[in-house]
């Protein structure tokens, strides 16, 4: 395993313009995802991690927009001198974009039943990247879909590549979306939350599958979930986000053994375990995400943070520390505890 | 797939019993017959009506019969002989009367129909990609203006403006040199230049109709996921509108084909009386008007019938372009 950078997401701002507020879905967000590892995203519904995986391939629907900070995607290992390209400086519907998605970055989705066209048979979508990519013939990109539902472990892929996603099981489906994201052998697979609609069962094997696909193909992962379950399974290194902010970072045992943000540990608790220690009312995290648009002094978290010191918390806005190697945290109480200070633009 | 043909038009054998029925049966429901509505006619004239030749032509015509009689002799001629009875009012054979107005009826149908797809598909699917757009404002408001303009006014405005500016009277598919002439070349020509004037107006508002109905269905299909998931993929906006959204937003449109030729014949009844075109919504009313019963009831019948063949056919395309409605017996894989 290596070091090497795919690609880097710095200070990314996405904004939803309304006619009453402006929503800051991203607020200024820092991510690397790195060559053969996968980078897991978790946080709760609304906290802007789907469209901030959105945001890496300029994808959002409008009045969402990506306002500011840069998405760099580093060339391949063998080109090391060219220069990476700035994604978040490309005009989403240009051919540069176009270029990219697919072909660099992939990306799969939460609902394979929506997700996939049910008119058009599984090859044609399948290959449909390759030919335009590639421009190889309808009958090369059918023989690829072909080996790519092999390669995602679909049973009689012969079979499978003519029929149509309506036919097939919601396992199948998403092994489907993986091949149709695989097409192109891209660097870096962004997957936004491609298990939450599955059963336990057929989620682990989705995992297991993208884990080895992810060990052979060396692409870089960036997994979207709110599932901790998911991410102490896929995961090696982890950013939870909360209300468009990254709030900590850092290795996956780091965050499971020593979480040092109360968002993280509020996290971690309402994971529901079995045994007696598991017996009784699920924990909870107090209170909800704010209606979208509340502007909040001092740090995001603070209205339902069971520390939040007042005059402090609901003051002042918290600047990233770094507690540890490749940790990053945001929190106004830990930042007395902590000597290697810095600030949130600095790396 | 040939076993879902086979049931489908065997399903369409007691639908046509029960059109012939109702047909009948709507016919005879007002009060009186084609000879009272005569004898009164003949009365406000200030002309005498002879009882004994009244009672001799309800005799000839069995108009005193049951009603079930009267319908088991119509619709056995019907089955058997192809002899959908006598027009009173025109003293002739019904059959001789209807094929060639329905031709011409079937013949405005379908221009009106290929028209108005023609014009329709590109505005509206203009008009929901870019919704929003000044174009879009535009189009909308043409579109407005179509659906609410009567389809007769348009037709009076056109008599009036040909007349006034192009000294040609409007009227008629057929022109008066070809009036009696056998159908060659010549006259097919002759009634494609005539058709598109009444084309043109019975279209207006099933277009702008159609420009709304795409382009809502399309507005939903367009924020569906599987849209960004082709675009994830890196195809180019066009390319995949065409062939994802657009694709799945014509569904509803093939379904509806069938349901045209009514709803054309009903709009185009007083289209034809200002233009007077030989279709068959004018015989039809009036037909109706004086209870010419076997020509007003075979007109509804096989009007009917076409309606029924034109669901069929527009099932079965569905079932071409749809695979969710082909597969929809077949057992997950």
């Amino acid at each position: 395993m290596t070091d090497e950078v795919v690609l880097d997401i710095r200070d990314l701002r996405t904004h939803f313009r309304t006619d009453d507020a402006v929503i800051r879905a991203v607020d200024g967000v820092d991510l690397t995802v790195r060559r053969g590892r996968t980078l897991c995203v978790v946080g709760e519904s609304g906290c802007g991690k789907s469209a901030m995986a959105r945001s890496v391939l300029r994808l959002v629907d409008p009045p969402g927009e990506v306002v500011g900070g840069r998405v760099l995607l580093y060339p391949p290992g063998d080109h090391p001198d060219t220069e990476p390209t700035d994604l978040a400086a490309l005009r989403p519907t240009g051919k540069g974009i176009r270029s990219v998605r697919g072909r660099d970055v992939a990306m799969i989705f939460q609902e394979p039943m929506s997700s996939l066209s049910l008119v058009h048979t599984v090859g044609n979508q399948i290959g449909e990247s390759l030919r335009v990519h590639t421009g190889i013939s309808r009958k090369e990109a059918r023989a690829r879909s072909v080996e790519l539902l092999e390669r995602v472990r679909v049973p009689a892929p012969e079979r499978i590549v003519d029929s149509y996603p309506f036919q097939l099981s919601g396992g199948m489906r998403q092994r489907v979306m993986i091949a149709m994201a695989l097409a192109c052998g891209p660097r870096v697979l962004i997957a936004d939350e491609p298990t939450t609609a599955l059963d336990v069962t057929t989620q682990a094997q989705i995992l297991d599958l993208l884990a080895d696909l992810r060990r052979n193909t060396g692409m870089g992962v960036l997994f979207i979930t709110h599932d901790m379950g998911v991410v102490a399974e896929i995961a090696d290194e982890v950013a939870v986000m909360y209300l468009g902010t990254v709030v900590e970072q850092g290795p996956v045992d780091e965050i499971f053994h020593h979480p040092q943000h109360p968002y993280t540990r509020a996290l971690l608790e309402a994971i529901p375990t079995f045994g007696a220690a598991g017996r009784g009312r699920l924990a909870t995290i107090r209170g909800s995400i704010p209606a979208p648009g509340t502007e909040l002094p001092g740090c995001v978290f603070h209205p339902r943070c069971p520390e939040a010191v007042e005059g402090l918390c609901d003051t002042t806005v918290p600047r990233t520390t770094v507690p540890g190697p490749g940790r990053k945290v945001r929190c106004l109480l830990r930042e007395g505890t902590t000597d290697r200070e810095e600030t949130a633009d600095v790396h | 797939m040939r076993r879902y043909i086979a049931r489908r038009v065997l399903y369409m054998v007691p639908t046509l019993f029960a059109i012939s029925l109702v047909a009948f049966l709507i016919i005879q429901l007002p009060p009186g017959n084609f000879l009272t509505a005569y004898i009164a006619q003949l009365s406000a004239q200030g002309q005498g009506v002879d009882g004994a030749q009244i009672r001799a032509l309800e005799e000839r015509y069995g108009l005193n019969d049951p009603v079930v009689v009267q319908y088991w002799r119509w619709i056995r001629g019907i089955v058997l002989h192809g002899d959908f009875g006598q027009s009173f009012e025109h003293r002739r054979e019904v059959s001789d009367l209807i094929w060639d107005r329905i031709g011409l009826t079937l013949a405005l149908a379908v221009s009106t129909l290929i028209l108005s797809w023609v014009i329709a598909f590109p505005i509206g699917v203009y008009s929901a990609v870019r919704q929003y757009s000044a174009g879009d404002y535009v189009v909308t408001f043409i579109g407005f203006i179509g659906l609410a303009t009567p389809n007769f006014m348009l037709a009076l405005l056109f008599a009036w403006a040909s007349f006034r500016y192009f000294g040609q009277s409007v009227g008629g598919i057929v022109s008066p040199e070809y009036a009696d002439a056998a159908w060659n070349l010549g006259k097919v020509m002759d009634v494609v230049s005539n058709l598109w004037i009444p084309v043109l107006i019975i279209g207006t508002a099933g277009t702008a109709a159609l420009i709304r109905v795409l382009r809502a269905n399309l507005l939903d299909e367009l924020r569906k996921p599987y849209v960004t998931t082709a675009r994830a993929k890196g195809l180019p906006e066009w390319r995949l509108i065409l062939k994802y959204p657009v694709r799945m937003s014509l569904s509803p449109f093939i379904s509806t084909i069938g349901w045209i030729l009514p709803t054309l014949v009903g709009g185009e009844v007083m289209v034809s009386i200002v233009l007077s075109l030989e279709t068959t919504g004018p015989l039809l009313v009036n037909a109706l008007q004086s209870q010419d019963m076997y020509l007003a009831g075979s007109f509804i019948l096989v009007l009917g019938a076409l309606t029924v063949v034109g669901t069929l056919l527009s099932d079965l395309l569905l079932a071409w372009w749809d695979p969710r409605i082909r597969h929809q017996h077949v057992e997950r894989v």
